[in-house]
Parts: C-alpha cells; structure tokens; sequence
C-alpha cells in the first residue's frame, strides 16, 4: 500500500509518517510531496492507494488538488489531514469526494478510527 | 464582516482551550503540567521585553495569531512536536525551528477558528511565518495575550486586531 503524504511542513510530514506507524499502519510504502501541484503531478505520473493532505499551502492547497483531478477524470483515494475543520470547509471536502478529514490536533486513534476501514480494504 | 464581536475575555478563555488541546495531542504534554496566566495586562507588557522570536499566522481578515518565545522556548517547543528530548533539540536547524513553530500557530489558530466558527469570517487561514522581532501592536491594533508555561518551557500566545468599531 503506497501512501501520498502532502504537506508544505516537512515536520507535520514526519509527524502524519510516526502517527501512521502509532496507528498500527505499518505495511506501507510513503511517498512526499509538499505543495498541491507536487502532489498533483505525482499523483499524475502514479497514483497511490491512498492521498493525505494538508489543506493550506502554497502553490496549489490541497482543495484545489483535488478538484482538479475530479476535473481530469482522475480516481484516487484522497482525503485531508489538516487545521481547517468549520462546516464549510468540510462540505467543500465532502462535496469534491474527500473520504475523510482528520483535523489537527490528532492522535493515533483519531487515524485508526478513519483510516481503519480504508486501508484494510485494500 | 464578522457574525458576532467577541470581547477579550472571550479570546482569552478561547485560546486556553486551544492551547492546552494543542500542548496535550501534539506534544505529548500532562494537562495537570500546564500553567496558563490569563492575565491580558502583565502578558502584554512581558511582550514587549521579552519576546525575541515569534511565528504568526492570519485568522482572519484584520487578526493574527502568535506565539512567542525566544530561541530556547521555540528549540523545545519544535523539538517536543517532533518528539526529540531538548537536548536533541539543540541540533534543530533554524528553518527546521521555523518549520515546526509554523506547524503550532497553525494548530492553534485552526482549533481558534473551528471554535469562534460564528464570530469570524469564513477565509482560509493564512500560511504561518516565522520571525525575529519583538510584537508590537500598531496604535489601531488591541492585543489579547496570555503566558503559557510547562516543564521549563516558557511562551505567549497573542490575539493581535484591529480595534472594534464603537
């Protein structure tokens, strides 16, 4: 299972990576982007099993990520690990197929409890 | 154009919540451990001897969120959210420093954000910026600030605004 961590933070990339293995996902393969447009052009040339993404950055959010990909006809499973949580910002998700969002802070159960049913899945 | 103002008081009770919620999750902290000084006046002067460093963020169109330190405050707080002790801290590089300050105003300014959801206008918040510098409100700015210390780490978080319409 190859998983696509988006983040502008290098920190809060290793800090997604250490609550994975906390979480128990250990089986994984972990690739690295750190703005929208990275992420969307390795998703392009890739795609992994599994997207986890920040919702602010720079150069392309992660919001604009993945509408553009709805827009190209591109499936993937995506979903957000991010600071936003208001109901808009979740509608907005929900309404461009996000699978789910995990605000920050986060702990290693709030990864099992939405993540469980993804990966196992595959 | 904001639903409904909030007072200081409501600030400063609101960024308590959020900063304990982000000192316990993130970096690993006792509750019971935490001390938060509410008091908006002493905190504020402290502000303007003290801080040396600070990471701030937009919450909004006319509001900022910080949290100040000076370098060893900032060393240990990047260092506890990435899980290193404070002496591995040490060798924390300055954007490394820069990185993991940005990744905590970003924390507290989202759970500010989620939670005054009705005070605040529905932008994104901004991207953080990390600087050296000491804090100072202009004279149309109003600060809510507040001292928050555990283990030997000492910092202020700050509400910079612009001062309301009467």
């Amino acid at each position: 299972m190859r998983i696509l961590i988006v983040d502008d933070s290098k920190a809060m990339r290793m800090i997604v990576k250490r609550t994975l293995r906390q979480a128990g996902f250990t089986d994984i393969d972990i690739v690295e982007g750190a703005t929208g447009k990275e992420a969307l052009d390795m998703i392009l040339a890739d795609a992994p099993d599994l997207v986890l993404s920040d919702w602010n950055m720079p150069e392309m959010n992660g919001i604009e990520c993945l509408e553009e990909l709805n827009k190209q006809g591109v499936k993937v499973r995506f979903g957000f690990v991010t600071s936003e949580g208001t109901p808009e910002m979740l509608q907005r998700a929900q309404a461009a197929g996000a699978l789910f969002v995990i605000t920050k802070p986060f702990t290693a159960d709030n990864f099992k409890e939405k993540l469980s049913d993804i990966l196992v899945a595959s | 154009m904001r639903v409904s103002p909030i007072d200081s008081r409501g600030w400063l009770d609101s960024m308590h919540d959020a900063v304990k919620e982000m000192a316990v999750t993130m970096l690993g902290v006792r509750e019971d451990s935490i001390r938060i000084e509410k008091d908006n006046e002493a905190a504020a002067a402290a502000l303007f001897e003290e801080s040396t460093y600070f990471t701030t963020i937009s919450l909004d169109e006319d509001l900022q969120v910080r949290i100040v330190s000076d370098i060893e405050g900032c060393l240990c707080l990047s260092g506890a959210l990435m899980g290193l002790t404070p002496k591995d801290a040490e060798v924390l590089s300055p954007s490394q420093i820069a990185d993991a300050m940005g990744e905590l105003v970003n924390i507290v300014a989202g759970i500010l954000k989620t939670r005054l959801a009705d005070h605040l206008s529905s932008v994104n918040l901004g991207l953080p910026n990390f600087l050296k510098g000491r804090v100072r409100p202009t004279a149309d700015q109003e600060i809510c600030a507040m001292m928050v210390g555990f283990n030997e780490v000492k910092f202020q978080v700050v509400i910079l605004r612009n001062k309301q319409e009467s």
